[in-house]
């Protein structure tokens, strides 16, 4: 049997198309609100924006609260033990991307922790495993395998990403045991009901550097795409650092053709 | 005077590398000062908020190079301001650190820092590498790039976990020029409001 788009979804995705026309931005002419536009990566940004602003309102009547009372009632060691379940969780995703990665010692050390902490960890609550721990996705695979990040994307209430890593999304739900349970209301309910607490509870973890970032930045969007683009590069980087640089003195500005960091001689890793 | 000449010439080939290694060797003297001194002014712990500020800004004017800083974060709009919006701007950017970190500085309660690795980048920067230990936490990595002149050294930029101070406060101040049309003034009003709250 072939599914037709029916009249309806085709309209929903004119209305989809349009909606992302509508959010582009075209190159500016000016070369250094150019320079910025390409450097940025974010040719959505007037849709960004508006999301961004519809998450944030998101986050101040319902995320927020709802963390912080989780917190309220939640004890210390019950958080961590959350953390630790949905984290064990993830393990099968990381294991997976650490073979497509050909990162065999990473993917034993990601084989060992699941099986230490699914078993004396009593099903993952408590991280007991004496091997660091480290996660990989989809998103980081591609990245390995030299794929550019793809244009900024922020998504309602999930946040940011790049086309890249959306996509990795995406393909990691194939890899979690979760997405395997049936498709039944219950299946359904575990599953959306796994992503809430583990927002819920990622959310609890940051109140206090959300707060700070809220009050000391002027433009909390541009300041958060510049921070998810530096945590997913060092990510990527598996949390090694970058090769240094030494600054231009001459042009601590940067020129037309560079970035806001300038590149002159590579350093020694 | 000429045998000098002779030895300087024949012993160029290997003053660069020395050089190098006194770089990296006073940019190490450098943060170890300095954490030292850090550690010294959070345990005086100042119960006076302005005293305390005026100590913090001594203490960072002293550490980084505040004017390179603010140039890489204005970036290439930098080339547009008028001298005299980049003389306020210095000013006002200086105000914006020490205010937006003396607060941050105070919460600090001495953890440890251990000098992980020092990478030499060219003959007179140096990055130092630092990982802060926390008893109940992951440890969290702190990298310092230290330019070292002939009569003292400087931080030019931190890069924590991979998060880079001088590119997230580029990618903040440039955009908000931009969205502002272009017009550096933008910036200087949001920094000058700051300064007065």
């Amino acid at each position: 049997m072939t599914i037709r788009p029916t009249h309806g979804r085709r309209v929903v995705g004119l209305a989809l198309t349009a909606m992302v026309m509508a959010g582009c931005a075209s190159l500016p002419e000016d070369p250094i609100e150019q320079e910025i536009f390409l450097e940025t990566n974010d040719p959505l940004e007037p849709m960004n924006r508006a999301v961004f602003a519809l998450n944030l309102q998101i986050d101040k009547y319902a995320l927020e609260p709802l963390a912080k009372g989780y917190r309220a009632v939640t004890p210390e060691f019950g958080r961590e033990m959350v953390s630790n379940f949905f984290h064990n969780l993830k393990s099968p995703v990381t294991f997976v991307n650490d073979l497509l990665q050909f990162e065999l010692q990473r993917a034993y050390e990601t084989a060992a922790r699941f099986l230490i902490n699914s078993t004396v960890g009593l099903g993952g609550l408590f991280d007991i495993a004496p091997i660091e721990a480290h996660d990989e996705d989809l998103g980081q695979t591609f990245a390995s395998w030299g794929a550019k990040e793809g244009v900024y994307i922020i998504l309602p209430i999930l946040g940011p990403t790049n086309f890249r890593d959306l996509t990795g999304m995406v393909g990691d739900r194939l890899f979690d045991p979760f997405s395997y349970m049936g498709n039944t209301n219950q299946a359904q309910n575990v599953f959306y009901g796994r992503t809430v607490v583990e927002g819920l509870n990622d959310r609890s973890q940051n109140i206090e550097m959300f707060d700070d970032l809220e009050q000391n930045s002027f433009d909390l969007y541009a300041t958060f795409r510049s921070l998810y683009r530096q945590q997913r590069e060092f990510e990527v980087r598996n949390g090694a650092s970058e090769p240094f640089e030494a600054f231009d003195f001459n042009d601590p500005e940067g020129d037309g053709g560079g970035g806001g960091l300038q590149i002159m001689i590579p350093g020694p890793r | 005077m000429a045998v000098f000449a002779a030895t300087t010439l024949a012993s160029i080939g290997t003053t660069s590398v020395r050089a190098d290694a006194f770089a990296a060797e006073k940019a190490l003297e450098f943060i170890e000062v300095l954490t030292a001194e850090a550690l010294g002014l959070l345990v005086e712990n100042n119960p006076d908020d302005a005293a305390f500020e005026e100590q913090f800004r001594t203490f960072i004017m002293k550490a980084f190079d505040l004017p390179f800083v603010g140039r890489v974060a204005m970036g290439t709009y930098w080339r547009r301001a008028t001298p005299l919006q980049q003389t306020e701007y210095q000013v006002l950017f200086n105000s914006y650190i020490v205010n937006t970190y003396a607060k941050k500085f105070r919460s600090f309660s001495g953890e440890i820092l251990e000098v992980t690795d020092v990478i030499e980048v060219d003959e007179d920067e140096t990055i130092i590498r630092t990982q802060i230990v926390l008893p109940n936490d992951p440890n969290i990595s702190v990298d310092w790039h230290v330019r070292t002149g002939p009569e003292s050294s400087l931080i030019l930029d931190i890069i924590i976990e991979g998060l880079r101070l001088t590119r997230t406060l580029n990618e903040e101040f440039s955009d908000i020029i931009r969205v502002g049309g272009g017009d550096v003034d933008v910036l200087l009003q949001l920094l000058r409001d700051r300064a007065g709250a």
